[in-house]
Order: C-alpha cells, then sequence, then structure tokens
C-alpha cells in the first residue's frame, strides 16, 4: 500500500515539473492566437491577426532578423574554419602543456557572456571599432569558437585512423585523404558543432547588448529593447516563430545524434 | 597523416588573444583606473565590500543562486529518478522534453513568464478565481528564482541522471527483499550513492544563477538588481566603465571558483557520452539566462 502511494506520489510530481517545464512556451502559444491583449479563459475566438502584424511591423521583427542572420552565419561561418583547423591541432600535434592550451581554447566558455561583453566594449572602444559589424562579429567568434573545437575534437579523437592509413598505403596524397577520407569522418561533428555555435551566437544578447549600435540591432537585442516597454500578442506571436526555428534545429541535431552512432 | 604543423593552432590563438586575452586585460586595468567615477584603484573594491547597496546585491545574488539549486534539487531529482528507472515506451520523448527550455531563446522564454507571473497575468487569475490574494512575482527575488529555476533545471536534471543511471537497480531490489521497506532502500542505497551528482548539479547551478543576465533583466529589473544586472547599469546607463570593471571581476572571482570545483567534482561522474558534449556546450548558452 505505501509502495503504491509512494509511486503514485513520484508520478505526481514528474507530472508537475513537466507541466513547470512547459507551461511557458505553452502560455505563448495560446497567447499568440488571442483576440484581445487580456488573458481570458476561455479566449472569445482564436485569431491570425498577430502572425500577420509580426511581419507588418518590419522594424520589430524582419530587419532585425536578417541583422541576426548575417552576423550569425558569418560568425558560424569564421569559428567552423579556424576552429576546426584548431582542432587538428588539439588532437594530432603533441604539445608541451597540452592541458593548459585546451584551457585556454575553451576558456571563453567558462567566463559570463555579459563579462566578455564589458572586456569587448572597453577593447573596441580603444581601437575604435566599437559599433562596426566587424567588432561584433569578432565578439560572437570569440564565444562560438569553444563549440567548434570541442565538438570536432570529439570526432577526430574518435575517428579510426587505420582507415586514413589504408588509404595512405594505397598511394594517396595527404591533401587527397584530408578531402576524401578525413573531413567526411569529422563532418557530423563539425556539423553539430556548428549548429550549436550558431544558436548561441543567433540567441546571444548580453554580449551584443554591449557590442551593438542602432546599426547593428539584432533580433534579441530589439527584442530586449520592446520586452522592456511592453509585452503583446505580437510580441508572442514572434516568439512562436523563433521556437519553431529552435525546435527545428533540435529535431536536426537528434538526427545528427543518430547518424553518429551508425558511424562510429 | 597523424603529424600536423602546429601552425594549424595559430588563427584561433590569435583570434583569442586579440578578442579575448587582451581585453580581459583592459577590464582588470580599468577596475584599478584612478580618478574616474566613484572610488578609485584599489579603493573601488574596498567600497564594493563595504557599502551597503553593493553588499546588499551581492548578498542577494547568491541568496538568490542558492534558493535556485534548492528548487531545482527538490523538482529535478524526482524526475531524474523517474527517467533512469521507468520502463514507459514514451521514455525517449520525456528525455527530449527536458532539454526543452534550453533550446527555447532566452528572451522567448522570459516572456512565457511575464504572461504568467504579472499582476493581472495567468497565475494571479488563478489564484483570483480561488478567491486568494493577487502575489507581486515581478520584480521582486520570487519571479527572477521561479525564471532561473526553470532554465536551469535541465541542468539539474540531466547531471543528477548521470549519477542516478549509474547505480545498479538490482542494489535496491536487494535491500527490499531482506526487508527494507521503500523508503528505507531509497535513502540508505539509493540517496548517498548519488551524492557526487547532487554537489555537482547543485555547483554548477548555483554557478550559472550567479552570472544570469536576461532573466534578472527581465523578471527583476533594477528593483530587484543581481550582480550582471548591476554590471550593465554601470556600464551602460551610469557609463561608469571602472565600477562595472570591478564588479566584474568580482563576479568573475566567484564564477570562476564555482566552475572549477564543478569540473573536480563532475569529472569522475560517469555520465552518458552523448550527454556531456551536450550538457557542456549547453552551459555557454545558459549563461545568457
Amino acid at each position: 500500500m505505501g509502495d503504491l502511494i509512494g509511486r503514485l506520489a513520484l508520478r505526481l510530481v514528474v507530472f508537475l515539473t513537466f507541466v513547470f517545464l512547459l507551461g511557458p512556451t505553452l502560455i505563448i502559444l495560446l497567447f499568440s492566437f488571442y483576440p484581445s491583449a487580456y488573458i481570458t479563459f476561455p479566449p472569445a475566438s482564436l485569431t491570425l491577426h498577430w502572425y500577420i502584424d509580426a511581419f507588418r511591423q518590419h522594424d520589430l521583427f524582419v530587419a532585425p532578423l536578417f541583422t541576426s542572420l548575417q552576423i550569425s552565419l558569418i560568425a558560424t561561418a569564421i569559428s567552423a574554419v579556424i576552429g576546426t583547423l584548431a582542432a587538428f591541432g588539439v588532437v594530432r600535434k603533441r604539445v608541451r602543456f597540452q592541458s593548459l592550451l585546451n584551457s585556454f581554447l575553451v576558456a571563453p566558455l567558462l567566463i559570463p557572456t555579459l563579462i566578455v561583453g564589458l572586456a569587448g566594449m572597453l577593447f573596441l572602444t580603444a581601437v575604435g571599432l566599437l559599433g562596426t559589424y566587424a567588432g561584433l562579429i569578432a565578439g560572437h567568434v570569440v564565444i562560438t569558437l569553444a563549440f567548434i573545437i570541442q565538438s570536432v575534437s570529439v570526432s577526430l579523437a574518435t575517428l579510426d585512423s587505420s582507415v586514413e592509413e589504408a588509404a595512405m598505403s594505397l598511394g594517396s596524397s595527404p591533401w587527397r585523404v584530408l578531402r576524401r577520407i578525413t573531413l567526411p569522418m569529422i563532418m557530423p561533428g563539425l556539423f553539430a558543432g556548428a549548429v550549436f555555435a550558431w544558436v548561441t551566437s543567433f540567441d546571444e544578447l548580453p554580449l551584443t547588448l554591449l557590442l551593438s549600435t542602432p546599426r547593428t540591432l539584432t533580433l534579441p537585442v530589439q527584442l530586449y529593447g520592446y520586452l522592456e516597454q511592453r509585452s503583446d500578442p505580437t510580441f508572442a506571436a514572434v516568439s512562436v516563430l523563433l521556437i519553431a526555428i529552435s525546435l527545428g534545429l533540435l529535431l536536426i541535431l537528434q538526427k545528427i545524434g543518430g547518424l553518429e552512432k551508425r558511424i562510429y | 597523416m597523424r603529424a600536423v604543423s602546429g601552425l594549424v593552432l595559430l588563427p584561433a590563438a590569435m583570434v583569442l588573444l586579440g578578442f579575448f586575452v587582451l581585453p580581459m586585460a583592459f577590464v582588470v586595468a580599468t577596475s584599478l583606473q584612478s580618478g574616474v567615477g566613484i572610488g578609485s584603484g584599489i579603493g573601488r573594491y574596498v567600497l564594493f565590500f563595504s557599502d551597503p547597496y553593493y553588499q546588499n546585491i551581492l548578498l542577494r545574488t547568491l541568496w538568490i543562486a542558492l534558493a535556485v539549486v534548492l528548487c531545482t534539487l527538490i523538482l529535478g531529482y524526482p524526475v531524474a529518478y523517474w527517467l533512469v528507472r521507468t520502463e514507459s515506451r514514451f521514455r525517449m520523448l520525456f528525455r527530449g522534453l527536458v532539454f526543452f527550455p534550453l533550446i527555447t531563446s532566452s528572451i522567448v522564454r522570459t516572456f512565457g513568464w511575464i504572461i504568467l507571473l504579472s499582476n493581472n497575468g495567468f497565475v494571479n487569475n488563478i489564484l483570483a478565481a480561488l478567491g486568494l490574494d493577487e502575489v507581486q512575482f515581478l520584480y521582486r527575488s520570487q519571479g527572477i528564482i521561479i525564471g532561473l529555476a526553470h532554465v536551469l533545471l535541465p541542468f539539474m536534471i540531466l547531471t543528477l541522471m548521470g549519477a542516478l543511471g549509474n547505480i545498479d537497480p538490482a542494489l535496491e531490489q536487494a535491500s527490499r527483499s531482506l526487508g527494507a521497506s521503500p523508503w528505507r532502500s531509497f535513502y540508505r542505497i539509493v540517496l548517498p550513492m548519488s551524492i557526487p551528482g547532487v554537489i555537482a548539479g547543485s555547483l554548477l547551478v548555483f554557478a550559472l544563477s550567479t552570472s544570469a543576465f536576461v532573466t534578472p533583466a527581465l523578471l527583476g529589473g533594477m528593483q530587484a538588481p543581481m550582480m550582471a544586472t548591476l554590471i550593465y547599469r554601470q556600464a551602460v546607463v551610469a557609463y561608469d566603465l571602472p565600477s562595472a570593471a570591478a564588479t566584474s571581476m568580482v563576479l568573475l572571482t566567484i564564477t570562476v571558483i564555482l566552475v572549477t570545483f564543478y569540473y573536480r567534482v563532475a569529472r569522475p561522474l560517469p555520465l552518458n557520452r552523448m550527454e556531456v558534449p551536450l550538457s557542456r556546450m549547453e552551459v555557454r548558452k545558459a549563461e545568457g539566462v
């Protein structure tokens, strides 16, 4: 009897915790279809009006979205290239102070982004690059680089090097081996790292808040400013669109996760 | 192909030295600058620890972080235990749902809490319908604690799952068959064995709470300032960069100490292979909280 009560109590706590985890998202979803800006229950009717409004307010959503896409995609591409190079160094080059090097490369992960942002603000002011695209992208590269290095390093370290050796002994040049064997084999790791890097850059607020000017207004900065003023169903509609993007990415990542298991 | 030139490390090292290490040196230097803003030089740090205004913010930050640790432990432990032991067909779905707050944009997630917790919001509507008094959540520590507990709960659950998943269910069954009650076998066998996971999860959640920005900024504002919101205010609103730099150094010291402890405790934990890179990477994302 005590056993049964215990199990039911556990289930109840688990259920309530999942309600807590999903609650804010579900309420946004509901709010975005509400006819009025006030929550009444049950709703009198449901409408798509706010979604249309979100696209009509060009400055709220569409323009900052393009700025965000530009900055996050450029930063991710730069991180992907120099991060993959660095991962080769981390895994395949024996250097002295190996663990020190590794800590140095992932250090930006351990420091609050707001502080990385303040550091960037002070530095870019000193060199006269504050408020430029270049300065903002450099900041985003710093906070996304470690994702690529970590993810590609894991792929490289678990890669079966006998495949590469086989290709070499059959007469392939090192470049050919790199292009035809090594790069395709680390691709899932690189892609997963790049998705994380992109999401981080796309959603980054504290650092961007300190480094951006009205000329480089990203979506999170714009939404933050909007939300400080007011919260309305148009904002909820924009939120639902953003949630849909992250949900799609999660599904892609899960696919890659499965892919990775099949390869190794 | 195993030998590569050390030059491959050069671009990443140059970016990090130029745009991270050097700027961090600027923060240290700025915090010690004299003759600008409130206090000067080392005096700025003395002021921080002696002025009641700053003391209160530091204490509130630590107090909120502690409360968030307790909330995530109380909510997260049963879920982690259930996820590890359940044979439900949908357990992969539930594991996926745990990640949900992490993949939602920090501003969007916080917006959900604003709708729920504001004075004429969803929760207060329900309280009114039940004939209870309205509760003020926003611009107070309570709202910040709820918002942070929500986004940091996945970290606690994942860390606890790593520790709990490693306990052989046969141990519990053995103690049961020897006549122990479910409670007794839980708290004599499972609970003691999961303590390293509890410590690691608590350190992680505590560290992330102390440096959180988006949640305290939107749910607490300057009516309930925390360390990160104070830094933002000093840097952007007051434009007192030396003070912002000094506050950053204090926060940085706290974070680095906690994170170092976390890696000490967490490294020996046998976390699931997929979950380790995922959760460590997500640390960065959650610092946007």
